[in-house]
């Protein structure tokens, strides 16, 4: 293929396979790591708000259910 | 274009436009990544000197590059947040620091990678490698100093102080090799003839890879960006719907 002849000669590089190789891995690690972080970050955020709302709702059900029991109490 | 400007100082709008940027930019960066790294990887003719190995080249230098061009993004953002007050400018400027950090190490990374087998070293004191080592503790500082603060924004002017000092050296990091002579190599001229030193063949795969990583650099800014405007702009009416809409998704997976 293209510049080198065969698929293992690529993988060697000439011989310096293990610099190439690695930098290029490097590589995807920040470029993985750039894309990740943030996307992560932003599911839990999401996930943060999706109980705190939570967490809200079932105190004004709670209240409301207060509410109603004094109310029957009451009459 | 000022008014464009004047409009991405809003985070709503930069919310909207950002999303609405999102695929073009991630197709683009993703076309132009794809054949420039498989072109510069497998077709490229290889150095008459260096072999294989001068293809670190098709990374390093575009990562170097960005690197520095991110750290002049993150000192004009903190000079917009300390003399208009932008908020803007004050988010954008916290995205830089991690994205230019993994940009530096990248760089450095891939360096000393080509250095082992072409210089015999993996590190030299060199004045372009030590500047750069520089930036790279900036962008550290940068994010340490923010980390430091409860206030969101005497956090922001601390950082956005320390940016603009820490300036100076990426005049340095580029200059280095001109002014002082040590073992890293000057900028390699492009050139169209196909005798030159740098033919397209070498160059042309570069620049593809150039552009995609400098793509996939907005991407990773605007992604940050995105969370943060999310983040501090909860109370505001339109955050509330965008939120609500994607918890909407979330508890239908859920």
């Amino acid at each position: 293929m293209g510049s080198f002849d065969s698929f293992s000669d690529f993988l060697s590089m000439g011989g310096y396979a293990a610099y190439v190789w690695s930098a290029y891995a490097f590589f995807v690690l920040v470029l993985v790591f750039n894309i990740l972080q943030p996307v992560l970050s932003r599911k839990k955020y999401l996930k943060q708000q999706l109980r705190r709302e939570q967490v809200q709702q079932e105190r004004v059900q709670a209240q409301q259910n207060r509410k109603e029991m004094t109310n029957g109490s009451a009459t | 274009m000022w008014q464009w400007l004047y409009k991405l100082s809003s985070p709503k709008w930069f919310y909207t436009i950002s999303g609405q940027l999102m695929p073009w930019l991630v197709a683009l960066t993703t076309f132009l990544l794809g054949i420039g790294l498989i072109w510069g990887l497998a077709f490229t003719p290889p150095d008459y000197q260096m072999g294989e190995n001068y293809r670190i080249a098709y990374i390093h230098v575009p990562a170097a590059s960005i690197a520095m061009g991110c750290y002049y993004m993150m000192a004009i953002m903190a000079a917009a947040f300390l003399i208009w007050r932008i908020k803007m400018a004050d988010m954008v400027a916290k995205a830089c620091a991690p994205v230019g950090m993994t940009f530096t190490a990248l760089a450095l990374f891939t360096g000393s990678v080509w250095g082992i087998p072409t210089w015999g070293t993996w590190w030299i004191w060199d004045a372009r490698l030590t500047s750069t080592l520089i930036m790279m503790f900036l962008f550290i500082g940068v994010m340490a100093l923010r980390s430091a603060y409860d206030s969101e924004t005497a956090g922001g002017k601390a950082c956005a102080v320390l940016s603009l000092v820490g300036v100076v050296n990426v005049p340095i990091i580029k200059y280095s090799v001109e002014w002082w002579n040590t073992l890293h190599q000057g900028a390699s001229s492009l050139s169209l003839s196909n005798t030159a030193a740098n033919p397209p063949e070498i160059w042309v795969p570069a620049i593809f890879v150039g552009f995609g990583l400098f793509g996939f650099y907005l991407i990773a800014i605007i992604l940050r960006t995105r969370n943060e405007i999310l983040i501090r702009e909860r109370k505001a009416d339109w955050v509330g719907e965008v939120l609500g809409a994607a918890l909407a998704i979330n508890k239908g997976k859920a």
